[in-house]
């Protein structure tokens, strides 16, 4: 008996440690994945209010996992601490879609056109609960030669 | 006394790393299709890009993928072997087939078994649009005919990823019968 209550407080320890270390992972890695993939297409800078377009993906791009090669992507980071953000895309005759995402990669928002209508949103902190996140704009671009430009990301 | 407050220190960051070791083996080693919902061929996570998700789930999805939208927007839906259950290789050909998929929108993309696209000078993705009610994709090294071609080459093991933008159903609403099929065409011995 007096033996387990000398190895019971270090049981009890490590049992916690590893749940802890396990749970910390798990909450931890996607920060790091976004921060990884903002960093690969920031080239580090982390500029916000900025619109970063990634051009078409092929099998040389080994940045990023499961990107679309049909697809033009846009990312644009913000701090809602520093203000409203005012997003507009301008018209596209096919689907685009315009996302809010955590800095943990949790989607929150989108808005999307599926009939070519340009695409306006206010990001606030009532509309999303919170502060550093990031929007991703994809663009439906079958023809190879299609670009995004004209886009607003917009500290208010 | 002093020894005993160290031991239990010690004890508890070895048992730290060891968690945080364990949980990155199981997110990498896990297979997905464990954690996935099975639609005939086709696998799909559940709660992706959710708030309401749980840890294991986000983390599991950041490393597969990344920067997933909720299955409202996008739907996800994955195939790594045909048929006869055999893994996909890039030495094989295969067909897809398929019919009107109810989604505003779809397209299949081939990615390599670290989920990269394949080296290719060709298109790694076939853009749903132009197919019609009834459909064929051939997925071999090279191509063989005038129809819809889908390059394996480069791709060693590989598997599919079938995006349906704004799907017309919910995911538990679908059924194996909505999805192409995949089979194998030919491999060499």
């Amino acid at each position: 008996m007096p033996r387990l209550k000398n190895i019971l407080p270090g049981l009890l320890i490590a049992v916690l440690s590893f749940w802890g270390g396990f749970e910390f992972f798990l909450r931890a890695y996607p920060y790091y994945k976004v921060n990884e993939t903002f960093k690969f297409m920031t080239n580090g800078t982390f500029e916000r209010y900025h619109w970063f377009y990634i051009p078409r993906l092929s099998g040389a791009s080994k940045g990023i996992r499961r990107v679309s090669g049909d697809i033009l992507y846009g990312y644009c980071l913000f701090d809602l601490e520093e203000g409203d953000v005012e997003i507009k895309v301008p018209a596209w005759n096919q689907f685009q879609s315009a996302s809010v995402f955590s800095m943990n990669s949790d989607h929150y928002l989108s808005e999307r056109s599926l009939d070519g209508k340009a695409l306006n949103f206010k990001i606030t902190k009532k509309s999303v609960p919170f502060s550093r996140g990031f929007i991703m704009l994809r663009r439906l671009a079958t023809n190879s030669k299609s670009h995004i430009k004209n886009l607003e990301c917009k500290k208010l | 006394m002093k020894f005993k407050w160290l031991l239990l220190i010690l004890i508890s960051l070895i048992f730290l790393l060891l968690g945080f070791l364990t949980a990155g083996y199981m997110i990498s080693h896990t297979d997905p299709r464990d954690r996935m919902i099975a639609i005939g061929q086709w696998h799909s996570p559940e709660n992706v890009g959710s708030p309401d998700a749980s840890s294991w789930e986000k983390a599991f999805i950041s490393w597969h993928a990344t920067f997933a939208v909720q299955s409202s927007e996008v739907l996800y839906l994955s195939v790594r072997r045909d048929e006869t259950g055999a893994a996909f290789r890039e030495e094989c050909d295969y067909e897809m087939s398929g019919g009107k998929i109810p989604a505003h929108w779809w397209s299949v993309t081939i990615y390599n078994a670290d989920g990269f696209l394949p080296e290719s000078k060709a298109q790694n993705s076939i853009d749903g649009g132009v197919t019609n009610d009834s459909w064929k994709i051939r997925i071999s090294r090279t191509k063989t005919d005038g129809g819809l071609w889908l390059p394996s080459k480069n791709a060693g093991e590989f598997n599919l990823l079938l995006r349906l933008y704004v799907p017309l159903k919910k995911l538990p609403d679908w059924k194996a019968e909505d999805l192409p099929l995949i089979r194998r065409v030919s491999c060499p011995a």
